[in-house]
């Protein structure tokens, strides 16, 4: 039963874990490796959550710091991982335009990137967002300043 | 003009496939089921409840072997935990008692620094003898101070406009940090302000030899600093010194030499990384900072905790030392700031953000 409850949480949220694991971990090999630590935590812990949003709250969490975790392991310093890519085949003018997207974002730093992501597409305030990472508000607004401040030149180029 | 629409398609484009997810979920369930019934195992749990008994037991084997000799946690020459009543009385009685305790803590780094002529510096002309830098009355007076003085807003203000002038005399380059992209590390202030006088210092046009940033705060390595710094600055004139002071008494940091071969042949990020696990000796710190230019990060905890033992006898060995924290006045650092030691330096980032960083010149060593 608890099983089956948090299989339907976790088909929920999969394509948000997703996008927070492939964003900070900048390759699907990995992220899909975070999404599978992540479920664990949850078959294992299967926390009382409050509500939805505390769910999706603990779950984004969660997910970050599996990422975290992996990148900092000393050998991920070896490393020399290919970055992200979209899975499309034909290499349109709309593709190439994603990817350059693609590219500007995950040229910022982690934690800039995750706000960005957090604040633009799921909707979370600063405030929130400083809740669920464990940051200061003003910490987050200054990445989310200067994250914008990138991506607008990155993006004015492209 | 931020284009968001365009990030959110494509975020929308970002999704697992069906396949996979579909696979991941097996996979994970199938290692979950495999670790629960590893845990109801008998094994498992006997193990489980035995680590408790081990470690305490390699605690006591390993206290009574270290008590013997003159190393380990069993004689330590500088009392690094006191209390605020220690510390207090401290106060009262002076400071003669402390300053004969680091006297016995340089004793031990001249026995070592005997007894490994290999470790020995090259250069160590050029460098002003550590065991005469001791920190001496001022440190011990240091280690004197107890409790937290209160913020001083108006100490702060006062000297914020002067400090910005004096700043290696390079304003602009203070002006140019505001607009700076920054490292924003854990608590998102510290970091900033340590890692932009890296770069400010290592943008100048008199460049010091080497820029080292410690850091010593956290239990885990800032792998993001590292990287950062890095990246910022390959392999050019750019060492960083971590050392983790909670984890471990000064005597620790003379345990481990790491020559330079070793050091030469691993990379930035692992040289970097190293340091938190492989102490640098006495000697090897002796001889990486001579004449340049160290930043001191968590100014607090430099000056006023045990890591205060470290500031004094190393600052004589650079020619600029800086003191980076966030945005709050820290305890042990008013004193120094009230009697000239140390001058403040402080700026406002942003609406945001608020640094300080102080920095004090070093008048023994002369450019």
């Amino acid at each position: 039963m608890e099983q089956q409850y948090v299989l339907i949480l976790y088909e929920r949220y999969r394509d948000l874990l997703y996008r927070i694991c492939c964003i900070y971990m900048k390759n699907e090999q990995d992220a899909l490796d975070a999404m599978q630590n992540t479920l664990l935590k949850l078959l294992e812990r299967v926390p009382p959550f409050e509500d939805e949003e505390h769910a999706r709250r603990w779950l984004i969490r969660v997910a970050v710091n599996e990422c975290k975790s992996t990148l900092s392991h000393w050998w991920r310093q070896h490393l020399d991982i290919e970055e992200c890519t979209l899975m499309q085949e034909d290499l349109t003018e709309e593709y190439m335009r994603k990817q350059a997207l693609l590219d500007s974002l995950l040229s910022l730093p982690p934690k800039q990137r995750m706000v960005f992501y957090l604040h633009h597409y799921e909707g979370y305030s600063t405030g929130e967002i400083a809740a669920i990472l464990s940051r200061r508000e003003t910490t987050v607004r200054s990445d989310l300043r200067r994250a914008k401040q990138r991506l607008r030149v990155t993006v004015d180029e492209v | 003009m931020m284009k968001n629409d365009e990030y959110k398609e494509l975020f929308d484009s970002i999704k697992i496939r069906d396949d996979v997810y579909e696979k991941l979920v097996s996979d994970t369930m199938q290692q979950y089921r495999k670790r629960k019934s590893r845990r109801q195992s008998g094994w498992f749990r006997a193990a489980v409840a035995g680590i408790p008994a081990l470690a305490v037991l390699c605690l006591v084997i390993f206290f009574r072997l270290s008590g013997d000799g003159n190393q380990g946690p069993a004689v330590q020459p500088v009392e690094l935990e006191r209390t605020t009543e220690e510390e207090t009385a401290a106060d009262q009685m002076g400071t003669e008692q402390t300053a004969p305790e680091q006297t016995a803590e340089v004793k031990t780094t001249e026995e070592q620094t005997t007894a490994d002529p290999a470790s020995s510096v090259t250069d160590s002309a050029i460098v002003p003898p550590i065991t005469e830098a001791v920190p001496g009355e001022k440190a011990a007076e240091l280690f004197g101070i107890s409790g937290i003085v209160p913020l001083m807003e108006d100490v702060q203000k006062a000297q914020l406009n002067i400090a910005v002038e004096t700043f290696f005399g390079q304003k602009q380059k203070l002006e140019e940090l505001k607009n700076s992209d920054l490292f924003t590390d854990s608590d998102g202030s510290g970091g900033d302000a340590a890692e932009s006088l890296v770069e400010a210092v290592a943008s100048m046009e008199v460049k010091p030899v080497k820029v080292y940033h410690l850091r010593y705060q956290g239990t885990t390595v800032d792998r993001d600093l590292a990287q950062f710094l890095v990246q910022k600055f390959g392999n050019i004139s750019m060492t960083a010194l971590f050392a983790n002071w909670d984890s471990l008494s000064f005597t620790s940091l003379m345990d481990t030499v790491i020559t330079e071969e070793i050091e030469e042949a691993m990379s930035p990020v692992e040289q970097i990384l190293c340091m938190t696990e492989r102490r640098y000796s006495m000697e090897r710190v002796d001889a990486l900072v001579t004449n340049e230019v160290i930043i001191f990060q968590e100014n607090s905890t430099v000056l006023g905790g045990r890591a205060g033992w470290f500031y004094y006898e190393f600052s004589p060995c650079f020619q600029k030392t800086m003191i980076v924290s966030a945005g709050y006045c820290p305890d042990s650092i008013v004193p120094l700031l009230l009697d000239g030691t140390l001058e403040y330096l402080g700026y406002e980032m942003d609406e945001y953000d608020y640094y300080d960083m102080r920095w004090g010149s070093n008048p023994e060593v002369t450019e």
